[in-house]
């Protein structure tokens, strides 16, 4: 009778369990990977994607040990649309099509503030350029609420009316650099669909 | 019978559970001391949240700022002053907040915001009074009563439903619905209370620190104003809700008024005194517009750059500011939605960007940026003569800039022919 009754129970838990992990997967080593982006990357060590919920952008998000000590960003933003869609507010930073460089680092740099990043700085800012498409790169410093000193890296690049961006973020302190050299390959790899 | 037994026990519960909320005042220098009590337990929470203010990253680690807002601070305290602690953060809204363990968290909102010291005094007031007529404890005990009486509630309404006809039992949950909705009117109404309450010690307390409470009051109309300009529909045409935790403005105004025995407008401080304070909070004032022009309300922010103007003061950065926040609302479809925004571009363009950038420009205080922003506006325009001679003269201003490869990059791109 135990058994009888335990069975459905432990059953919806373990459908439970598994639905609420569907969209947490597995980003392979050395094999392209595109996800809501107009660009493909190829990373050179396993990552696993985030799902949904847990990631404030409408693009894909990259993990290895957990957002808060590290993720990679992946994002394409189509014309007068913001990067965070999942904040609904009318007054949401916007891309727009044809922005100089500058205006695009600032679109980056408000909506990083609108997710919690105080005091951000951007650093060596230069100018990139991906599949004959111009683009910037910069490195970037800044704190979470909570005081923590975060360091980043930025890559954007515009293309067919659509901004493309690869964010890079994590605490100063150890996890920026432990990740520094996967997080190299990532933007190293971008290609253009 | 039955339903008048319930609904008795109901009454008796509901009395029983409306212990009084009043928690008298602190006396100078006495903490709690039975660790068990409610007391203690807000101070050990609020001492945990002291640290996370402490190392948050939004603090304004600026001593000479700290100092004189702790300073007013502590003027405002008397006695108690060596309780109280000040804390100063950047976040682009109007607010101020105290803990029961003394210490105050003040936007930098609202330091942008206060055009005096005895505007601030009265904010700094305000405060201490939550922390001198106990308030948490008081907002604990009120919450422990409505849920209280919530409850009791809801024994006197379940068994009416349970053992009445479907007509009694619809009766029963409605009589259970508005009961509830009192019980919680009476919750909200009273933290209303609390606010007026420390409003009034903040009118006191300015009035026994010396300084001017008339004036001081400005601060609420300045605000109720730029409510009413801001292009968030919700704010300008928000009205007061039973659940405010807060005064609306407009009420708040009113009853200050009332308290100073103002009748007309409300006297505003002179040049001597808004330019004193300015001069405090001049070394953050291009920050802090920063975070409100990030805020994308180009109505409220437009009104406030219209008070900041008024002293001719800071007209590099206060240009430069306003020029900001037209770009944003000219280049972003969606902010033009709402009709005040629309009102406020009508007729605007990036002409009149580029315009504001080179009034900014030819002061004194305008900030490098200036002309990193005018340039970036030429290139967009495709006046490339002009771009570049922007964006040189930021480079020359700011030779270590960050970005300036990426500067040179867009100078060399001007410089190959088309």
């Amino acid at each position: 009778m135990i058994f009888h009754y335990r069975l459905p129970v432990i059953a919806s838990f373990v459908a439970i369990t598994l639905s609420a992990c569907a969209s947490m997967s597995a980003v392979k080593a050395d094999a392209a990977f595109k996800a809501e982006t107009a660009f493909n990357v190829t990373p050179a060590t396993s990552w696993t994607r985030l799902p949904n919920g847990l990631n404030p952008t409408t693009g894909s998000a990259l993990t290895q040990d957990g957002v808060p000590l590290g993720a990679v960003y992946l994002v394409t933003v189509k014309n007068e649309k913001a990067m965070l869609d999942k904040i609904k507010r009318k007054n949401l930073p916007r891309y727009t099509a044809g922005s100089t460089p500058l205006e695009n680092i600032d679109f980056l740099e408000s909506s990083l503030a609108l997710i919690g990043y105080v005091d951000i700085l951007a650093s060596n800012v230069r100018p990139a350029t991906v599949d004959g498409h111009s683009g910037t790169q910069f490195e970037f410093t800044g704190k979470y609420p909570n005081g923590l000193e975060m360091q980043g890296d930025v890559l954007m690049v515009e293309a067919d009316e659509k901004l493309n961006i690869i964010f890079y973020t994590a605490p100063k302190m150890h996890y920026y650099d432990k990740y520094k050299n996967d997080v190299d390959a990532i933007f190293n790899s971008i290609s253009l669909n | 019978m039955k339903i008048a037994l319930y609904s008795s026990i109901a009454s008796a519960l509901m009395l029983t559970a409306c212990s009084t909320t009043d928690r008298g005042q602190r006396t100078v220098g006495v903490k709690a001391t039975d660790l068990s009590s409610a007391e203690a337990m807000l101070d050990a929470e609020s001492a945990k949240a002291t640290e996370r203010l402490q190392r948050s990253g939004a603090r304004i680690r600026d001593t000479a700022l700290e100092s004189y807002v702790q300073d007013i601070a502590n003027k405002s305290a008397g006695a108690f002053s060596g309780e109280v602690n000040v804390y100063l953060l950047k976040v682009p809204a109007f607010n101020a907040y105290m803990y029961p363990n003394g210490t105050m968290g003040v936007y930098s909102g609202l330091l942008l915001r206060v055009e005096t010291e005895d505007e601030l005094a009265l904010i700094l007031g305000h405060e201490f009074g939550h922390y001198y007529e106990k308030h948490s404890l008081e907002i604990r005990a009120n919450a422990k009563n409505t849920l209280h009486a919530l409850n009791a509630v809801s024994l006197a309404t379940a068994p009416i439903y349970l053992i009445g006809s479907p007509a009694v039992g619809a009766g029963g949950e409605l009589l259970g619905v508005a009961a509830q909705t009192a019980i919680l009117s009476e919750f909200f109404s009273f933290n209303r209370e609390q606010e007026t309450e420390a409003d009034v010690i903040g009118l006191e307390r300015v009035e026994a620190t010396g300084y001017a409470k008339a004036s001081a009051i400005k601060l609420w109309e300045n605000l109720d104003e730029e409510k009413k300009a801001s292009s968030i529909r919700k704010v300008r045409n928000r009205k007061s809700k039973f659940y405010d935790s807060h005064p609306t403005t407009p009420d708040r105004l009113k009853a200050l008024k009332a308290a100073t025995n103002i009748q007309g407008d409300i006297p505003r401080a002179s040049i001597g005194q808004r330019s004193a304070y300015r001069d405090r909070i001049r070394p953050h004032l291009m920050e802090w517009l920063n975070g409100e022009i990030a805020r994308r309300d180009a109505g409220a922010t437009l009104h406030l750059l219209d008070r900041l103007d008024d002293l001719g003061e800071d007209q590099g950065v206060l240009l430069y500011a306003r020029a900001r926040v037209l770009d944003r609302a000219l280049s972003n479809k969606k902010l033009k939605e709402d009709e005040v925004t629309r009102k406020l571009v009508a007729g605007q363009s990036q002409s009149d960007v580029v315009e504001l950038l080179e009034r900014a420009s030819s002061h004194s205080d305008a900030p490098p940026v200036v002309y990193r922003e005018l340039g970036n506006k030429f290139y967009k325009l495709g006046q490339h003569k002009a771009a570049k001679s922007a964006f040189q003269q930021y480079l020359a201003l700011t030779p270590s800039a960050e970005d300036s490869q990426l500067i040179e990059s867009l100078i060399a791109k001007m410089d190959i022919p088309s």
